[in-house]
Parts: C-alpha cells; sequence; structure tokens
C-alpha cells in the first residue's frame, strides 16, 4: 500500500478529495486530540476542539505552506483555539478541577497495588492537573507542548511563531511558574 | 539563590544542559543545600508531567467530521490557483489606471474646454509670423513711412488673428503685426497695399486739422472703400503707457492734408 505524505494528501485534498482530507484526520487526529485534553482538561470539550481545528484546516487548506509540517500547521491551529476557548472559559476552571479529579479515578484503579503509592500518586497527580489548569494558557501551551507531548524547539518556534531562543526562554518560564503554584499545593517550601 | 542559577537547575532537571555543563552545576549544587533541595523538586515535577501523558482514547470519527464540515457550508475546499490567489490585486490596479486615466482626461478637458491666457510664444507659433526684423531695418522703413498709423486692408490672404487677452500681449501682437506689415511693405508687391494716416494728438474733439498736419501715402486708392482702418494716436494710454489705438470702419470721413 503506497504510504502518501502529508503534502501530497494536502493536494488533493485542496482539489476536492474529501477521502484524502480524511486520511489527513485520521493520521494526526489523536495528535491534535492529546493536545486539546491537556489543554483542556476534559474529553468532551478535548474532542469538539479536534473537530474545530479539522474544520479550520479544511476551511484554510490553501493557505497551508510546504516549508513547515503539517503537524506543526495543525498544532499551530489547536494551540490558538485553547488560547481562545481558555480566555472565554476560565470561569469553568473550578469544574475542570472537579472533571480532572474524576478523570484520574479510572487512571489509578488496578495500576498498583498498594494503595498508599496509588494514593500518593493520585494526590501528585490531581495537584499538579490542579496546577496546569490554573496557569496562564501561553504558561500551559509550553508545557504541553514540551514537557507532555515532547515536542523539539524548533517544531515549537514553528507552532507558535517565534525563535527557538525565545521558545526555550518561554518554556523556562512556564515551569517556574507551574513549580510555583504545585509546590503549596503540595506542601513543599517554596526553593 | 540567584535567578540564573535557579535556571541552570531546571534546565539541568530537565535534561537540557550540555553534558559539560551540567557537570558543573550538579557540582555547584552539591556545595548547596538550596540549591539541591531545589533540583530535586524539578525534577519530580518532570516525572509527574509525564504521567499526565496518559490520556482517555477520543471517540470523535470522521462521520462526525464530515458533518460539521458540511455544517460550516463548505463542500470542498477552494482550489489554490494563481490567478486567485492574486485576483484580489486587480482591483486596487483597476482602481489606479481609472484614477490615472482621470488625472490625464481631466487636464485635455482643462485644455480645450476653458478658455485661458494665450502665451506669446503659442501666439507666435501659431499665427506664423514672420521673425521680427533688426532695429535698423525697421529705422529704414520708419523713415520711408512718414505717418504712423497703419491702414488695414483686407487682402486676400488674410492673416489668423488669434485674440490677446491682456493689454501686455495686445501691445505685442499690435507691435508684431506692425513689424510685419512693415516688412510685407517693404517687399513692393503690388498686391500688398498700405495706407499709414498719422492720427492728430486727441486734445478734447478739436476737429481734425486738415491742413499742414496730416500726410498720407495712398498707393492705391482702394482705401477709400477698403476695410476698417486703425488710427495710432502719438499719446499714451495714461493707465498702460501704450500708444491710443481706435478703430475707424472706413476712412471716408478722415480727412488728411498734404
Amino acid at each position: 500500500m503506497e504510504f502518501d505524505s502529508d503534502a501530497d494528501l494536502v493536494i488533493r485534498a485542496r482539489e476536492g478529495d474529501f477521502a484524502a482530507f480524511e486520511t489527513l484526520f485520521e493520521r494526526h487526529r489523536t495528535l491534535v486530540y492529546r493536545f486539546a485534553y491537556q489543554m483542556t482538561g476534559r474529553r468532551d470539550d478535548a474532542e469538539d476542539m479536534v473537530q474545530e481545528a479539522f474544520v479550520r484546516a479544511y476551511q484554510n487548506l490553501h493557505r497551508y505552506r510546504d516549508e513547515a509540517k503539517f503537524t506543526t500547521w495543525l498544532l499551530r491551529i489547536v494551540t490558538n483555539l485553547c488560547t481562545d476557548q481558555a480566555r472565554m472559559s476560565h470561569r469553568r476552571t473550578a469544574l475542570e478541577q472537579q472533571e480532572a479529579k474524576g478523570a484520574l479515578d479510572w487512571m489509578t484503579i488496578g495500576m498498583n497495588d498498594d494503595p498508599i503509592t496509588n494514593l500518593e500518586e493520585d494526590r501528585r497527580k490531581e495537584a499538579l492537573r490542579k496546577a496546569l489548569n490554573a496557569l496562564p494558557p501561553h504558561h500551559r501551551t509550553m508545557i504541553v507542548l514540551r514537557d507532555i507531548e515532547e515536542r523539539d524547539y524548533p517544531d515549537i518556534s514553528q507552532i507558535l511563531g517565534c525563535t527557538i531562543g525565545g521558545a526555550k526562554l518561554r518554556v523556562l518560564r512556564a515551569r517556574r511558574a507551574l513549580r510555583d503554584r504545585i509546590a503549596p499545593l503540595l506542601g513543599e517550601e517554596m526553593g | 539563590m540567584n535567578r540564573k542559577l535557579e535556571d541552570k537547575l531546571v534546565d539541568l532537571a530537565f535534561g537540557e544542559l550540555t553534558p559539560e555543563d551540567a557537570v558543573r552545576v550538579e557540582a555547584a549544587t552539591a556545595r548547596d543545600h538550596q540549591a539541591a533541595h531545589l533540583l530535586s523538586a524539578y525534577r519530580d515535577l518532570k516525572g509527574d508531567l509525564k504521567l499526565l501523558a496518559d490520556i482517555p482514547e477520543p471517540q470523535i470519527s470522521t462521520d462526525r467530521l464530515r458533518d460539521a464540515i458540511l455544517s460550516s457550508g463548505l463542500q470542498q475546499a477552494p482550489k489554490e490557483t494563481p490567478a486567485n490567489s492574486r485576483r484580489w490585486l486587480w482591483m486596487p490596479a483597476g482602481a489606479c489606471v481609472l484614477a490615472f486615466a482621470a488625472v490625464m482626461l481631466r487636464g485635455q478637458f482643462a485644455q480645450s474646454g476653458e478658455p485661458h491666457l494665450v502665451g506669446l510664444d503659442s501666439v507666435a507659433s501659431r499665427v506664423s509670423l514672420p521673425e521680427p526684423q533688426p532695429f535698423s531695418a525697421m529705422t529704414k522703413s520708419v523713415d520711408r513711412i512718414q505717418a504712423k498709423i497703419v491702414a488695414t486692408q483686407t487682402q486676400a490672404k488674410q492673416e489668423p488673428i488669434v485674440a490677446a487677452t491682456t493689454r501686455r500681449q495686445r501691445r505685442h501682437h499690435v507691435r508684431g503685426y506692425l513689424a510685419s506689415r512693415m516688412n510685407n511693405a517693404a517687399d513692393k508687391s503690388p498686391s500688398n497695399e498700405t495706407l499709414v494716416i498719422k492720427a492728430p494728438p486727441i486734445d478734447g474733439g478739436a476737429a481734425l486739422n486738415a491742413s499742414n498736419e496730416y500726410a498720407m501715402e495712398n498707393k492705391s486708392d482702394k482705401t477709400s472703400s477698403s476695410g476698417p482702418i486703425v488710427l495710432i494716436a502719438d499719446d499714451k494710454d495714461a493707465g498702460t503707457g501704450t500708444q491710443l489705438a481706435t478703430e475707424v470702419q472706413s476712412a471716408s470721413n478722415v480727412l488728411v492734408g498734404g
């Protein structure tokens, strides 16, 4: 089976081949969903974000340039969507934290027989999820892209439209901000 | 703890230092308890963040995506063609062309429709007047012609006359015309007929004294029945400084004397 590159699929999709665009969707929807879930903390919101991101991608296929990877371009779209959504729904933070607490339950059940360890991991994850959701969108984006999704700095700089040095600096500031937020939740002394 | 060291600790915890820098920072941390504690906290944070990587699987399908795209009113992606991408350029380009044409045509309309001052150069080019004679030649002509008044006479070939709109232009026009007429007179063409009549000074209606003040060279008797005659007086107009000139329809009522 011949493997079509993302660029080839984009060209075919521009010419009206919707099946080519569906292939792009199947290929990259998990990537977009993962990022959207980390940014929103809720599955339903993340799925809506994925749908909206691909609709926008389809509307703007003519603007895609081959210089950047298709995934980079796609993540830029979803980053902007998440930023807009976070700006409009900052009042839902408390609700999202509750949802995140519920979502963590199925993750920890059965993973470790030691209840104390599970409790400790749950506590840390819960604290981390709270701290992450409490971060401003621009800091949260850097943590998700670099430390959770493990994207490299050139990729991040293209997604955000900044220099590599600028991306490194943003990541550094985001990590410090996250550390400042999680320390009180864990009862740790500030450095 | 200074900010620079803390930044180095963060990079060290997340594995973003070069091996040489990592060794140097580790050595500095070993001597600083606070730095060591901070390094440990950041390393724990890195580990915890990896735990967040496990998330529930999405349930979005391609059918849902297709429905979403169609509900947005999109049937297919717009085609990328050079014409489409540059189509928007035609509008401002067309506007510039129209504006340029309007400016150019406006200038032409202004030239053709509205009255405007005719400069001396343009008059000369249209009228095709001969080159004015040098002063020495003009003085010789004046010696031959004792009177100062030139009577216009219809000729077979009328020279086009362009209306001058200022007094200075009228003065120049008359002088130029006089020069051309004197030049024609010097040619002694039998067909050239001129009548020079010196007008008396204007002194409030004194009748013309036909006894001794006027001389006329009449080379033909056509003047009595000729066209309009221009009388140029010695007196000058107080307002402009030019010689007064009056036009009479015929010479029948002009008394001349020897």
